[in-house]
């Protein structure tokens, strides 16, 4: 028997000039049950990309965004979790980076096949929605992470 | 009165270039601006504007693909705390298949203030509550796309 799958991920705190944070919501389309979560801009470092790179990439690819390295800085937040998507279990360290942005509408660009059916759209929310909400976002701390950032 | 060489830079997909802009001065203020800037002594407006959008973005523009001059607007605003005033002149690229060839080059009044780049639909300009500069890019571009002359009144734009 073997363990998770070890992956390391580069995900993105996207905030506008209104402090609101941009989102996705996700599906497991191996999951008949519809569930759906939310979670932030981000995914797989690729070999041979400094996490910072795949940072760049990923907003690049999630929301049309294209930033130079530098301005996404040092990583500002460090996690592992756990989870099991479209079958396969993952056990994955995250470098989480800040980015500041002028509010736009955010509509993906290049998704791959998976992301098409997996990422079901995206929107900016406020702190209070996200205080408020009933929807499962990831990750857990988020508001923490936002408040110790002051973003 | 400095005068900037902007361009509506459009790829083959309809979507219109624009700069992530910010003002170290005022921090938090950001807005979404033309690619483009200033038209150095002697130096022709179209040459100005290809410079510009090489340092700002690594994007390459042939000149050939620089439409004629369609735009102009004069305007004043605050920028690192100083009040300016500026005309600008705003011309139409096509650029079917943008491939940045090199990194930005930026001057140290662009430092801090240019942070990154979106390629923006004709429906994402549409959404209300943006701030671009000029404030009328949206309701610019069909008609600028359209062959129009377009010359608008001064504009404070702050």
């Amino acid at each position: 028997m073997t363990g998770p799958l070890e992956r390391r991920a580069a995900r993105v705190l996207l905030v506008d000039d209104d402090g609101r944070i941009l989102l996705q919501q996700c599906r497991d389309p191996s999951l008949p049950d519809g569930r759906s979560w939310w979670n932030t801009p981000g995914g797989g470092i690729d070999e041979g990309e400094v996490p910072a790179q795949a940072a760049v990439r990923e907003l690049r690819e999630e929301t049309g965004l294209q930033v130079h390295e530098a301005a996404v800085g040092e990583v500002v937040h460090r996690r592992l979790t756990e989870f099991s998507f479209a079958g396969t279990a993952y056990r994955q360290s995250e470098d989480y980076f800040l980015v500041r942005t002028g509010a736009f509408d955010a509509q993906p660009t290049a998704h791959s096949d998976l992301e098409l059916v997996a990422v079901l759209g995206t929107r900016w929310w406020s702190r209070d929605e996200l205080r408020r909400t009933g929807e499962q976002v990831y990750p857990e701390e988020l508001l923490d992470v936002l408040d110790r950032l002051g973003a | 009165m400095r005068l900037s060489a902007k361009g509506f830079v459009v790829d083959g997909a309809g979507r219109l270039l624009l700069l992530d802009c910010a003002d170290p001065g005022r921090p938090g203020v950001r807005w979404w601006e033309l690619p483009g800037g200033g038209v150095e002594p002697g130096e022709d407006e179209v040459d100005a504007l290809v410079r510009e959008v090489l340092e700002e973005t690594g994007l390459v523009v042939d000149p050939a693909a620089v439409g004629p001059l369609q735009w102009t607007q004069e305007s004043t605003f605050v920028f690192r705390s100083v009040r300016r005033y500026g005309r600008c002149h705003g011309r139409v690229v096509h650029l079917p298949d943008p491939a940045a060839a090199a990194a930005p080059v930026l001057t140290d009044d662009e430092q801090g203030s240019i942070l990154g780049l979106r390629w923006w639909t004709p429906q994402e300009l549409a959404v209300p509550g943006v701030r671009f500069f000029p404030r009328s890019v949206p309701a610019l571009l069909p008609r600028l796309l359209a062959g129009q002359r377009v010359d608008e009144p001064f504009d404070a734009w702050d």
